[in-house]
């Protein structure tokens, strides 16, 4: 089975679809949509949270969310200690992601791995720039961190194209290669996937996963709201 | 989802598996998940399945802490183990200094990349199931009935322990038979 991962983006307990990773389109109620992929037996599940700034992680929300699924479940956001790791693996989700609690925190990721294992752990890397590959880490950050990654293991990588979310005009797979090059590790990409042969061509060209979210969702050209899977 | 008369299934809750899909994933298979955290709750005569996601020093250090050792190691004990859940019945892995439960012989290895992923195993008929692990095993497992996905050992089974490395609570359809499937088996003897 092609892992082609539905993406769940919560804000504030509501679901969307994002426009360059901005609340676009309301989806709906998240338990219902996760039930109605769960239903269509889709590889994989990816909850991210956007608004754990301001409301906090929703470990309610996240366990009713994972108890419908059948297949596996990774969340992401807001994650910044090791207790939240433990509650979110508790409440059901096999991965926990993380991202920009690692810019400042060095010793985070080896701790994470040390408490749960590397095959419980995912990065997050948002490129924001796709001219100068820019992302969520200060460069000098970036390198020591993919060296880290490279070194202990994790279960994945995530690139997430935030400039080309929702934009449905293909994944960016070129001209993110320079960092998709340097990481050793399986590594998913996110951000713009227009159709199944493009997730398809993304595999084939040695990505691990895709992550979708408005392809999945979004249908038509006045933009209805159509949960979606491949046969 | 929830049957009249379903049977409860022991599910070993002492802070190293994933409890929470285990509580919402066996009544589809059509039982009821019954958390064990101490031994006082744990009952002999019944399957008791062993979760796991995290690491294998913690998951040790958590199953002497709570008093479980030996009854995992006793090869009468009904076990149905689930990637680290399976892990530690074994002697030792790469991940950790400490031994394992050495109720089966072997030692898990460090893959060089995460193993991440739907893979076919032939067990019922062959089908896809969920892999997400660092460290496996790879040797031939004597005097049990081991199946492979490619050169990794994706499950043993011998003298009441049913072991998978992958997780068929997160294998859709093929996990939820699967796992009826070995519960009536252990059940049986």
């Amino acid at each position: 089975m092609d892992r082609i991962a539905p993406t769940f983006i919560l804000s504030e307990g509501k679901l969307f679809q994002t426009k360059k990773y901005r609340e676009n389109i309301y989806l709906g109620c998240p338990i219902n949509s996760i039930k109605i992929f769960a239903e269509k037996n889709v590889s994989e599940n990816v909850i991210i949270d956007k608004s754990t700034k301001t409301a906090g992680i929703d470990i309610d929300l996240i366990g009713r969310m994972a108890s419908y699924c059948r297949a596996p479940v990774c969340y992401g956001g807001g994650v910044n200690s090791l207790r939240q790791i433990e509650d979110i693996i508790s409440c059901g989700c096999e991965r926990v992601l993380l991202s920009s609690s690692l810019e400042n925190d060095h010793k985070f990721l080896s701790d994470a791995i040390d408490n749960f294992g590397g095959s419980s752990i995912a990065i997050c890397i948002e490129i924001h720039d796709i001219n100068d590959l820019s992302t969520n880490f200060t460069d000098c950050r970036l390198k020591t961190l993919i060296d880290e990654i490279n070194e202990v293991g994790v279960s994945e990588v995530i690139l997430s194209d935030v400039s080309n979310s929702g934009m449905m005009t293909g994944l960016r797979t070129k001209r993110i290669a320079p960092i998709f090059d340097k990481i050793k590790v399986p590594t998913a990409i996110s951000g713009g996937c227009c159709s199944l042969n493009d997730a398809k061509a993304a595999l084939r060209n040695g990505y691990s996963s895709v992550l979708c979210s408005t392809l999945l969702n979004i249908y038509g050209p006045y933009n209805a709201v159509l949960p979606y899977y491949f046969e | 989802m929830y049957m009249k008369n379903s049977i409860e299934i022991q599910v070993l809750d002492i802070g190293f598996g994933n409890i929470g899909t285990w509580e919402a994933f066996l009544p589809y298979c059509g039982y009821i998940a019954r958390p064990i955290r101490q031994l006082e709750q744990y009952s002999a005569e019944e399957v008791l399945i062993v979760p796991g996601v995290g690491n294998f020093t913690k998951a040790i250090q958590a199953i002497h802490h709570a008093n479980f050792a030996e009854i995992l190691k006793d090869k009468s004990t009904k076990i149905l183990g689930v990637c680290l859940g399976f892990q530690v019945f074994f002697d030792g892995s790469e991940e950790s200094h400490l031994p394992g439960l050495k109720r089966i012989p072997g030692y898990f290895e460090k893959l060089s990349n995460t193993n991440i992923g739907w893979r076919e195993v032939d067990l019922i008929e062959p089908e896809q199931y969920f892999f997400l692990h660092n460290y496996a095993l790879k040797n031939q497992v004597c005097n049990a009935d081991v199946r492979f996905s490619s050169d990794i050992i994706a499950s043993v089974k011998s003298d009441n322990f049913c072991g998978l490395q992958f997780h068929p609570e997160r294998s859709n359809r093929a996990g939820v038979q699967l796992v009826k499937n070995e519960i009536k088996e252990l059940i049986n003897g």
